[in-house]
């Protein structure tokens, strides 16, 4: 059935029905008259004839209605056909055309292709970091994280992440709701010895599945029994990942034992595919914390009722009044004895999980959005080249539009036809973008999204096809725009009349203003570039006071095993005398806290100082270490000596503290020999025996650090707490696997030995800087060769156009001098008006960008310099072959071609 | 014998289909076209004729356009589309078989 309103489109106009009736009328006529004139021939008289012809027609007047009815139906009919006919006639002539131009066709396909790619890449990577809700989680907008507001000196920050006490008291204090609780994903061990591998699991409490209303692919999830205190069931759920990877998507996985840590897990059941729980990264299993024996943040028995460890996160359902119970609840447990520990917490809070709230302010999410805007850039560069180019096309093809008119074609159906042109172009960039995407996607992925796995094989799917088909429909309007501007100028007279020489002026000022447009727009792009890369030389020019490039970081999960701790210490002994017996190794040493990783404090007093200075960064935080760590990690001595054997041999009270801690505590004296009490007033005093320089501790970029360095054997209740450093010779990368081995072979049992680049512990910090620099520099390079391309075609043919104009001025005696100079004025013009408005442009975006720089201003003025030199530089460049082409210019040629 | 044979019904199209395959013609055009090819025996209903015309033209097997005589006349020519061509093709195989079996069963002794 048709909509009402359909049939009015179909109804004709009294106009055309009245040419309709008037034009049957004349078929009719024309047909009585050739039958009259039939029978004239045969010698029949003239009335007599017409009045047989009328007769052998039959009832002329009901085969006229008929007739008419039909030909109304027809025309309007017609009008729609005749509209596809039109746009089919036109495409196909314009695919013709096309054709017979491959260089032209390919440069614009390929020049949208990177536009229209650039954005929708952009955008995938955006959808999956940001925009996409956690698949096979119901109604996840009604999911909520529980945070808590803790007010602290005069701040009041959010904690979101609290101990399973916190978690137990407030499920039973609130029956009506529905509580679940999570650990962050962390590296689990499977199996032990040289088959051991490290997958990536997460432990989880209460009824989190059932929760989150996530169905079972295979098997079940897990049921209350599993997860119930004290100790739960020993099974655990695998991701689909997991399973097609580990045991082939075998259907009868349920039931196969996971050995992990102390214990072995049934799997149960299998999740969907792409469930990644509330989060964005891969998981492979997930086993219930209660059961995670050894597995735990808190690997001590009492783990249950530990109230100083933060470590899980309690998600809930947001109905009307959840934030008031727990309000509620919070306020009157915190008063009595659930929340003692934290006296200041004061109102709990619901944060909804979706990432678009939760990570819309994480750096790497910022730079992901700030590339999709500046993707954009790149688009309207290729969309401005791309109509300076049809442009051109179309004042060459003038004289043949011109005779299009004369043949009486109309001028709509002339713009009509130009639009197709620039609808076809950008169907074909449209279509050769999904390359783009789905190249540029893997490389983005691989390089700086390798852990989420919310994302199919392709970065082409649904949505960014959907995204493609905007984003092309967009770019056509945009391209299409400047010829049918274009065609509505075409006026008969003057076109024929001059079909090279007159016009030139008006034409070129489109072209220059298209020119100048897209000098601005890459100058902003490579001024973007600029300072990305500055910041991350930078960072990467810190010094941290720990050599990230040559060292490796290896440990083994001894405790999940339920090694005892004097075990665990001999352990690293010994896999460090293993190690360096390998060749290509230059040292290893065994400590206890891993820089950029973890980090312990203990409390200590100084003699004759009543109260110690505090620093924001709080500590003073201790690394009991052997005595290669300093060499190892490549931390300068700065006076004194470092930890020495004969220090862990005797137990000695001695500590190495670094510049920082010197300069606070003892700020006019020298530190050696000084006496700081490790553990409170009441301990021995332990002599200061060196002085380290400043390490980093947790990130690139802190603020002052209080640190010291304490004998191996003097970390007494951390022996389990082991880390073991490598410092090699040659290519850390290809030292991994020899390391391993020989941890891997120190015993038949253990775990998987994980060794690791230690700048892969710095790795998620400077993705922002890695990210914004690698696609600002993609992006400028692709921007910065567009508008060279743009320059070089509108200064050709500009110097084509003006042929004429040059030669007439090289036989009047102009000097090739003369000719170069007056061509390039007019590029190199373009070129600086371009670069002064990207400067412009690139000013007042700055503050957009200063947040994610790292010690370079958004108005660096040594990168605005540069840009700009580079795209002067660049102009001369292109406007030179077209400048000497001009003073080539033959007055004949010139001439004749009129 | 009659002098003249009507047309059996729905084998108008077919026949006016074929005519046009030699190429544009006006509706007089065609009445003579297939009156000379069949000997005068069959004779057009004109009112006919233009019904089918039209009819086809609806349904788009054949297109009209305006043109000039060679005596410098108005006339509304008629031209074959593909799927007039795909029309005839199915539609000739299928009358030619009718005919041949009408042929074959009436020839038929007991």
């Amino acid at each position: 059935m048709l909509r009402p309103g359909i049939p009015r489109l179909f109804r004709l106009a009294p106009w055309r029905r009245k040419a309709i009736e008037s034009e049957l009328h004349e078929e009719l006529q024309f047909h009585l008259e050739r039958r009259a004139a039939q029978f004239r021939a045969t010698g029949m008289p003239p009335d007599l004839a017409w009045a047989e012809a009328v007769r052998r027609f039959g009832s002329l007047d009901s085969a006229e209605h008929t007739l008419k009815a039909t030909a109304r139906r027809r025309e309007a009919g017609m009008r729609w056909s005749h509209i596809v006919d039109t746009v089919g006639q036109d495409t196909r002539y314009v695919i013709r055309q096309l054709a017979r131009a491959p260089g032209f066709t390919a440069a614009v396909t390929i020049t949208l292709a990177l536009g229209i790619g650039a954005n929708a890449t952009m955008f995938g990577v955006v959808d999956r970091l940001l925009l996409r809700a956690p698949a096979h989680v119901v109604h996840p907008e009604s999911l909520r994280r529980l945070g808590f507001d803790v007010p602290e000196s005069g701040r009041t920050f959010t904690s979101n992440a609290l101990s399973y006490a916190e978690y137990r008291d407030l499920r039973d204090s609130i029956p009506g709701l529905t509580f679940a609780t999570y650990a962050f994903p962390a590296d689990m061990a499977l199996g032990r010895g040289t088959a051991a591998e490290k997958i990536r699991g997460q432990l989880v409490g209460g009824p989190y599945f059932e929760l989150l209303g996530t169905k079972a692919a295979l098997g079940r999830l897990f049921s209350r029994d599993d997860v119930a205190e004290p100790t739960g069931q020993p099974v655990a759920v695998i991701s689909d990942g997991f399973w097609k990877r580990h045991f082939g998507g075998a259907s009868d996985v349920l039931g196969k034992k996971l050995p992990i840590g102390q214990n072995t897990f049934t799997i149960v059941g299998v999740t969907p595919r792409y469930f990644t729980g509330t989060g964005v990264s891969t998981i492979d299993v997930w086993i219930p914390l209660v059961a995670a024996q050894g597995l735990r943040y808190d690997k001590t028995p009492n783990w249950m009722d530990n109230r100083r460890i933060s470590w899980l996160g309690i998600i809930t359902r947001q109905t009307g009044d959840s934030a008031s119970l727990i309000a509620a609840s919070v306020r009157a447990t915190n008063v009595h004895k659930a929340f003692q520990p934290r006296d200041s917490l004061v109102v709990g809070k619901l944060t909804p999980i979706l990432r678009r709230y939760t990570a819309k302010n994480s750096p790497d999410v910022k730079v992901a959005r700030l590339l999709l805007y500046v993707s954009t850039f790149v688009l309207l560069i290729a969309c401005a080249n791309v109509a300076n180019l049809l442009l051109a096309r179309a004042v060459r093809r003038r004289q043949e539009m011109a005779v299009r008119l004369a043949l009486g074609i109309d001028s709509v159906r002339l713009a009509m036809l130009l639009f197709t042109e620039a609808a076809v172009l950008a169907i074909l960039g449209g279509a050769a973008s999904l390359f783009v995407v789905h190249f540029g996607g893997s490389v983005v992925r691989a390089r700086f999204l390798s852990t989420v796995t919310a994302w199919s094989e392709s970065l082409v799917d649904r949505r960014v096809l959907v995204f493609t088909m905007i984003a092309t429909f967009a770019v056509m309007l945009l391209i299409g725009l400047a010829p049918l501007l274009q065609a509505r100028r075409i006026r008969l007279t003057v076109a024929l009349k001059s079909a090279s020489a007159g016009g030139g002026r008006r034409r070129s000022r489109a072209h220059a203003a298209l020119v100048v447009a897209q000098v601005t727009l890459c100058v902003v792009l490579l001024i973007g570039t600029g300072l990305f890369v500055r910041s991350l030389w930078n960072v990467n020019g810190l010094r941290l006071g720990i050599d990230t490039t040559q060292v490796l970081v290896a440990n083994v999960d001894l405790p999940s095993i339920g090694r005892a701790d004097a075990d665990i210490a001999a352990a690293y002994l010994g896999f460090a005398n293993r190690v360096r017996a390998l060749p290509g190794v230059q040292s290893a040493t065994v400590a206890m806290a891993t820089p950029f990783s973890s980090a312990w404090g203990a409390e200590i007093s100084i003699p004759g100082l009543p109260k110690l200075p505090r620093v924001p960064d709080g500590g003073p935080y201790y690394n009991a270490v052997d005595e290669h760590y300093l060499t190892t990690m490549g931390t300068r001595l700065i006076s004194g000596r470092g930890i020495t054997a004969e220090d862990r041999a005797t137990r000695a009270r001695v500590v190495v503290v670094n510049q920082s801690m010197a300069q606070l505590y003892w700020p006019a004296a020298d530190p050696v020999g000084k006496c700081v009490k490790v553990g409170g007033d009441t301990m021995p005093c332990s002599t200061v025996v060196g002085v380290m320089e400043n390490a980093r501790r947790q990130s690139l970029i802190e603020g002052t650090s209080l640190q010291y360095l304490v004998p191996l054997e003097r970390s007494p209740g951390r022996d389990r707490d082991r880390v073991m450093f490598v410092r090699v010779k040659s290519d850390p990368d290809r030292m991994l696997e020899p390391v391993r081995r020989a941890m891997q072979s120190a015993a038949p049992d253990l775990p998987y030995a994980d060794v690791r680049p230690m700048h892969s512990l710095l790795d998620a910090e400077l993705k922002p800087w890695t990210l914004g620099s690698t696609m600002f520099s993609i992006f400028g390079l692709v921007g910065l060769a567009l508008a060279v391309v743009g320059l070089y075609a509108t200064l050709a043919y500009d110097v084509a156009q003006r042929s004429r104009e040059l030669s007439v001025r090289v036989a009047l005696g102009a000097e090739s001098r003369q000719i170069v100079r007056l061509v390039m004025r007019g590029g190199v013009g373009l070129v600086l008006g371009g670069v002064l408005l990207g400067w412009l442009v690139a000013l007042v975006s700055g503050r957009w960008v200063a947040e994610l720089l790292y010690e370079v201003s958004p108005r660096d003025l040594a990168t605005y310099g540069e840009v700009g030199v580079a795209l002067i530089v660049v102009g001369v460049l292109a406007t030179a072959l077209p400048a000497w082409r001009a003073t080539h210019v033959d007055l004949r040629a010139a001439m004749a071609a009129e | 014998m009659p002098d003249t044979l009507p047309i059996v019904k729905g084998s108008l199209d077919i026949l006016i289909l074929k005519t046009l395959t030699w190429g544009p013609m006006h509706g007089f055009e065609i009445t003579r076209w297939i009156e000379d090819r069949s000997a005068q025996l069959f004779a057009i209903d004109d009112s006919a004729l233009y019904q089918s015309l039209h009819r086809m033209e609806e349904r788009g097997w054949i297109a009209a356009e305006w043109g000039v005589t060679e005596h410098k006349r108005r006339a509304r020519y008629y031209r074959m589309s593909a799927t007039g061509r795909a029309q005839l093709r199915a539609d000739s195989a299928r009358w030619l078989q009718y005919a041949a079996t009408l042929a074959e069963v009436l020839s038929a002794t007991a």
